[in-house]
């Protein structure tokens, strides 16, 4: 069998493997009712505006010569980055089992690159066509003309970066693309862009921008993309735009061979390269992997593990043993860099409030950016803040095995993050509290106040833990729904997987929380007259007591859960 | 050898369904205090299932699992608390280091002098010197090491083994090995699950053989030569190995992984 038949056995197979095995999931009801909800989305947000001709509006001629300037520009950029800042060896993405079985084969070196650009070329295919389905209509009103033509855009600009890729491994493998000779393709490179920039505003000076108009602006850049050298230098570039932007068949058919045969030299120029890829490839492919196990094994907690000596207290070896989990989980904080997305949403928060500082006086400002924080914590921490189930999934038949009941490992699991949001709300309650110590508030005394304060410190944790709590019990409930493999829930079902995971969390989030409003709402009211804010303070513990009664009910029931959890199931 | 110490483990009726596959159908065995217990089968025969639900890791479809005289079903945290359970992965805190993997189990498990214990288990079994070591960076071969530390750090009084020596040096091999006859000396029972027959036979008190979920053979060795004897198989010259009465087991049972139910 050649490698020609081999790899239409590979794409094949794996095509019609992938869509049989989503048939086959959509068996169970969850996955059939995700993949109908992503589905819907995926049509309601994206498909209705695929059509490709009739009565849609297709931009005129002006608008397609202006749409070019971006094109171009992102490909000369890719291309010059590529050149410039490539990397140094010959990788090109292989997978494991392609490296397994092809690269051990009795197949010429040139043909397992043959397979490795019709692996692209296949890929940029599917790119083409998604990108003909959502602008073919709008742009051209000529979806073909316009797959064919984005279609060879993206092939050769993939096989150039691939010959990129090569030729600069070759050329350092040679020992002839050395410091010297970088910075000296570097200077000539800023060198031709002065000169196009000196050229531009010398020979093709353009109107001044006071008489700028579309039509004006758009003959400018014809006239400048049309005028040598400039037009010999993107003639490459421009060949395959001009065929995916052609809205007759007379202009398709002159723009075809110049952009096939661009098409054809590259094709050419990267089989013919003799750089060593192979070494490289198989690094490449087993730092992905790596990535890849490091991924699953956290199932999604995100970021690389950081080696650092915090820890956040001694651990005794003696006590309950919930105490081993959460301190387990405060050093996953640390380490997988988790809060820094909580840190980078608080500064940004601070640094947004300094812009009304020149305004308003800096301690009030602060003071209502801090609180301000606090609901927000609410929403997006334990959404982020990943450190219990949703990181331990991958371990969970070793914490399945533990002397603990399952109560005390989800009340642990949970409590770890908890605490950490927790910690930074009363942090940013007090800070809002104090800033805001000095500056009167007309009715609202010092007492009210505190009173403010306090209820603020007791109902956010609770809504934390609250939240936090929804999310543990989605892993617990649906375990094959938190996304954690790439390999596992793509596509569509992925989409409607997570719509609805969020759309439960809202409306369970809804539900656990109506009655501590109604009680805490009722109470407050009645309570006003008498109290003013005293009674926000009632209230809010009365609903902070509703909640942790349904708190420790929701741990009572999540805790039989994780006792009768199989982690084999399906 | 007979023994006749306390039962550590008794399994009776032992069965786990998964949806219409039997992976284990009327599982009935016991093991005793410093008894080493083979499990072994072809692939696909219901091992891994069988140790999982041992371990407490998934829960049993039917049948009654005793752990030192505790349910595993009704009492689950003493049952678990006597037991040691090393998967054929290493299952690791990514972010946790060599000797925080080693002080949380030591927290779990109640251990007090546990730093002594660990020292002495790092030792042994060349850790030393990795204590401050992320699993990212430890080989195969020293995950699986740790993942044993972490299993003997409380002295259990049962261990189930899933594979123990993958991934493990020849040297690795030795002291494992080793270690594992200590442990059964100093009274500990051992359930062992490998396809490496000369290790079960080398290093197993008796040999419980699955297939297709249900057990096809059960005892010493020397037992199952003579009930094979008994049955009629007709045995060849001299002394079988482990080797040869397994394939002629599990050649005659039933075929494929697991039955339907």
């Amino acid at each position: 069998m050649s490698l020609a038949s081999a790899a239409a056995l590979i794409w094949g197979a794996g095509i019609r493997n992938r869509i049989r095995r989503q048939i086959q999931r959509m068996r169970q009801p969850k996955y059939l009712i995700a993949t109908l909800a992503g589905a819907f989305y995926f049509w309601a947000v994206l498909g209705r505006r695929v059509r490709f001709s009739g009565a849609g509006m297709q931009l005129p001629p002006e608008a397609l010569e202006l749409i070019q300037v971006p094109l171009i520009l992102g490909a000369m950029i890719s291309i010059a980055s590529t050149w410039l800042f490539g990397g140094d060896k010959a990788e090109l993405t292989f997978t494991d089992a392609e490296i397994q079985f092809l690269f051990p084969a009795p197949v010429t070196r040139r043909a397992l690159l043959s397979f490795r650009l019709g692996k692209s070329l296949l890929r940029t295919f599917f790119s083409a066509l998604i990108m003909t389905l959502f602008s073919a209509r709008w742009m051209t009103g000529q979806p073909l003309m316009f797959l064919v033509g984005a279609w060879l855009c993206l092939a050769t600009l993939n096989l150039h970066l691939t010959g990129a890729t090569l030729t600069r491994a070759g050329l350092i493998e040679g020992g002839r693309f050395g410091l010297k000779r970088r910075l000296g393709t570097l200077a000539i490179a800023l060198a031709a862009i002065a000169a196009v920039a000196w050229w531009v505003l010398a020979v093709n000076k353009p109107e001044t921008p006071s008489a700028w108009s579309w039509d004006s602006v758009a003959a400018w850049i014809s006239s400048l993309m049309s005028s040598p050298p400039l037009s010999w230098v993107l003639f490459p570039v421009r060949a395959p735009i001009r065929v995916a932007l052609a809205r007759d068949p007379s202009t398709f058919a002159t723009s075809l061979p110049p952009a096939l045969a661009i098409f054809a030299i590259h094709y050419a120029w990267v089989l013919s390269s003799n750089t060593s890829f192979e070494e490289a490839s198989v690094e490449a492919a087993e730092r992905r992997a790596r990535a890849l196990e490091a991924r699953r094994s956290r199932r999604g907690s995100g970021g690389p593990v950081v080696k650092n000596r915090l820890v956040p207290f001694h651990l005794a070896s003696v006590g309950r043993p919930e105490v081993a989990l959460i301190w387990k989980n405060l050093i996953a904080a640390v380490r997988v860099s988790v809060p820094r997305m909580l840190l980078f949403l608080i500064a940004t928060v601070l640094a947004g409030s300094a812009m009304l500082m020149k305004r308003f006086p800096v301690g009030p400002v602060l003071g209502a950016a801090c609180a301000g924080l606090v609901p927000m914590l609410v929403l997006i921490a334990p959404s982020t803040m990943r450190i219990d189930f949703r990181q331990d999934l991958g371990q969970i038949d070793i914490l399945r095995s533990f002397p603990m009941t399952g109560r005390e490992v989800v009340r642990a699991e949970m409590l770890g993050p908890g605490l950490i949001v927790a910690g930074l709300q009363w942090a940013l309650i007090a800070a809002a509290f104090t800033l805001s110590a000095g500056y009167p508030v007309p009715g609202i005394d010092v007492f009210d106040r505190v009173a403010i304060a306090l209820s603020a410190a007791m109902l956010a944790p609770a809504l934390v833990l609250t939240n936090l709590a929804i999310q543990n019990a989605g892993v617990l409930l649906f375990p094959a729904w938190v996304a954690f493999d790439p390999g596992h829930a793509r596509g569509i079902e992925a989409l409607g997987q997570r719509l609805l995971t969020v759309a439960g969390t809202l409306v369970v989030f809804f539900f656990v929380l109506l009655p501590s409003v109604i009680v805490g709402g009722i109470v407050g009211v009645v309570l006003r007259s008498a109290l003013h804010y005293g009674a926000l303070l009632v209230a809010s513990a009365l609903a902070t007591g509703l909640i942790a009664v349904e708190l420790l009910l929701a741990i009572r029931w999540l805790g039989a859960v994780f006792d009768r959890f199989d982690v084999t199931a399906p | 050898m007979t023994f006749n110490g306390a039962p550590i483990l008794q399994v009776n009726g032992l069965g786990k369904i998964y949806g219409e596959l039997r992976a284990a159908f009327d599982l009935s065995f016991e093991v005793r205090l410093g008894e080493v217990l083979g499990l072994v089968g072809p692939n696909g025969a219901g091992k891994t299932t069988t140790l999982r639900c041992l371990a407490g890791v998934i829960p049993p479809t039917q049948g009654r699992i005793q752990i030192a005289g505790y349910d595993l079903l009704k009492d689950p945290v003493h049952a678990k608390a006597a037991l040691a359970f090393l998967p054929d992965e290493p299952r690791l805190f990514d972010y946790l280091t060599v000797r925080e993997h080693l002080n949380l189990i030591a927290r779990i498990y109640g251990v007090a002098d546990w730093e002594r214990r660990a020292d002495v288990l790092l030792e042994e079994l060349e850790l030393k010197g990795k204590e401050t070591a992320l699993p990212l960076e430890l080989s195969r071969g020293m995950k699986q090491k740790l993942s044993i530390a972490c299993g003997f750090l409380h002295e259990p009084r049962l261990i189930l083994l899933d594979e123990p020596l993958t991934g493990l040096d020849p040297l690795g091999i030795r002291r494992m090995k080793q270690s594992l006859r200590q442990r059964a000396e100093r009274g500990a029972g051992i359930v062992l699950s490998s396809h490496l027959l000369p290790l079960v036979e080398e290093l197993c008190h008796r040999i419980l053989v699955i297939a297709g979920g249900r057990i096809v053979a059960f005892g010493s060795l020397d037992e199952i030569r003579s009930h094979l004897s008994g049955a009629g198989e007709a045995l060849p010259a001299g002394r079988e190995s482990l080797e040869d009465v397994f394939i002629r087991i599990t050649s005659q049972s039933p075929p494929g992984p697991q039955e339907k139910a």
